[in-house]
């Protein structure tokens, strides 16, 4: 099966570097890490990713601002975005899981397991979601 | 006496007021023959366009009753002479004091208790007038003011009485604002210390997962065990960050009229399996004519959840937990119960009570009074998050209700939780102030 593309987008080193990892073990990803949002954009342009994973609270551009910025290119426009937050906590989701917002924007708490994050992956690039 | 009465002064002074009645009731208090004849002839000389009808009684008794007897249709002006039969100076004043309370009086003195009458209108008489310096102008002046006068004491009253209410108030919204800026500072706080801690967590539960997906690389059996505990670890860092968001937020509600019964069942519906697992009995006593309770739903039955899960924890296996309902009026509970403090309801407020009593072991008094600490818990080291209570307090409190938590006292053990939230009774239809 062909490799999807999938761009992670957080200023937590860490969380960026184990979240590749974790991905790229499965053996269906290439995975694009970019800790610097202000670089966000360009980043995305290059690698042209089939699926952003963008945290919310970051220092300089946050996520809204990148999201925004994302939604504005025509191309990238398109490209589904899955949210990930700090802020908000499994229980506030509902038991683990996303949270689909109002608007449509689907969001999951950092501290979910990758199991869950896979499966919201695929679900959100099959359009599942 | 030169005295127009067309032509009075006094008269033509006060004419051009709105406030000018077209007839005067007085009741004149004087039981001497000859002083009233001269009143009455002073009166009779006043301009025609202000009548005054005039009432007579001659003893501090007799105008008590007349007052009283008056009071759909009460007097304009009370003209009260000092020397009375069964009374005498400031005596005749105070007899009288409640029923003429929101009269003008005008006091009438001979010349040698001048003194006295000058001390009774500091006691609030509007005027004084010395029976031999009568003259009608004088009187119809002396009449006109003291009216006026008392009529703008009486709306200055009331308007004080607003204005200490508004500024009384005024000073509870300012409490308040500060509370809520406090809360609000300290909800940021929470949001930034959730943050920082929930990356590295993040990063934990990731790199976890990782290691399990090379599980079978590694012959170690310890490794299951290690895996578990971190992931525990994790699961326990981040509800005791959610706890302290919880705890910080201010929270808004959504107010919804629901019965307290049907509002115990969902919670006892979220909880059910917990129940079934401990071989754990609910007992009800729910009456069913409860008015009902405006409420935030999601939160109070967070409430609830809360209470009866640490009841939960205190009975254990097989052990019993009550559940009634009840309602009445504040000062039926004060009276029964001893309780002091009802800060946010006030006496004789409709009230429904919920209770959760379990028959547990109870809590020591020592640790009882800090039982609505943040972070304190009599549950060992890894069992839930010691917040529980601190936000259910909040949770009642924001809904100017009173959390009343205490070990029984029928002669069992066990604690007894109890929330009392203003009562909604169906045929009045009002919003809770907030």
């Amino acid at each position: 099966m062909e490799k999807r593309k999938l761009l992670v987008i957080d200023d937590d080193v860490p969380f960026g570097k184990l979240t590749r990892l974790n991905l790229e073990q499965t053996g269906n990803f290439e995975v694009e890490v970019q800790s610097d949002s202000t670089k966000a954009l360009e980043t995305a342009r290059e690698f042209k990713p089939d699926i952003i994973l963008l945290d919310i609270v970051m220092p300089g551009l946050d996520g809204g601002d990148v999201e925004r910025l994302l939604k504005a290119d025509p191309y990238l426009g398109k490209v589904p975005v899955i949210l990930v937050s700090a802020i908000v906590s499994e229980s506030d989701a509902g038991g683990s899981g996303p949270v689909v917002q109002s608007g449509g924007d689907v969001m999951l708490p950092k501290t979910v397991g990758f199991d869950v994050l896979l499966k919201c992956i695929e679900d959100r690039i099959s359009g599942v979601l | 006496m030169n005295f127009d009465p067309e032509n009075s002064a006094t008269w033509r002074m006060f004419a051009k007021q709105p406030s000018v009645p077209g007839q005067i009731k007085i009741l004149c208090v004087e039981d001497n023959d000859g002083d009233f004849e001269i009143l009455r002839a002073n009166v009779s000389e006043m301009s025609s366009e202000l009548r005054i009808v005039m009432d007579r009684a001659i003893s501090s008794a007799e105008a008590g009753r007349m007052l009283s007897n008056h009071e759909e249709d009460p007097y304009d002006l009370v003209c009260l002479d000092l020397s009375l039969p069964d009374s005498h100076g400031l005596d005749s004043f105070d007899r009288l004091a409640e029923s003429l309370a929101k009269l003008p009086v005008i006091v009438l003195s001979g010349n040698s208790d001048q003194n006295l009458a000058i001390e009774i209108v500091q006691r609030g008489a509007q005027d004084y007038l010395i029976k031999d310096l009568i003259t009608p102008d004088s009187l119809q002046r002396s009449f006109l003011y003291s009216i006026e006068r008392k009529n703008s004491l009486n709306t200055l009253a009331g308007l004080f009485k607003k204005l200490k209410a508004t500024s009384d108030e005024l000073k509870i919204a300012q409490l308040e604002l500060i509370q809520t800026e406090k809360l609000d500072s300290l909800g940021r706080l929470a949001a930034g210390v959730a943050h920082e801690v929930r990356n590295p967590l993040g990063a934990l539960r990731m790199g976890l997962s990782y290691l399990k997906q090379r599980e079978t690389d590694l012959n170690d059996e310890g490794f299951a065990i290690v895996y578990e505990e971190m992931d525990n670890a994790i699961e326990r860092a981040d509800s005791i960050i959610q706890g302290m968001v919880d705890y910080s937020r201010d929270e808004s509600l959504k107010l919804e009229s629901i019965k307290a019964n049907d509002l115990i069942d969902r919670a006892i519906n979220l909880v059910h399996y917990d129940l079934i697992k401990k071989s754990i009995v609910i007992e009800k006593h729910l009456r069913s004519d409860l008015p009902s309770i405006h409420v935030d739903l999601t939160k109070m039955e967070q409430v609830l959840i809360n209470l009866i899960s640490n009841s939960i924890h205190a009975v254990g296996e097989g052990g019993k937990i009550e559940i009634s309902t009840l309602w009445g009026r504040i000062s039926d509970v004060d009276r029964d119960e001893g309780v002091r403090e009802f800060q946010r309801l006030r006496k004789q407020d409709e009230v429904v009570i919920i209770e959760v009593r379990d028959f547990g072991p109870g809590i020591p008094e020592e640790k009882l009074v800090r039982v609505f600490e943040p972070f304190f818990t009599t549950k060992p080291t890894g069992e839930g998050t010691g917040l529980g209570l601190s936000v259910v307090k909040r949770i009642v409190e924001l809904h100017r209700g009173h959390l009343q938590f205490q070990n029984a006292r029928d002669g069992g053990t066990g604690i007894r939780a109890r929330i009392i939230l203003q009562a909604f009774p169906e045929k009045k239809i009002t919003e809770p102030k907030l």
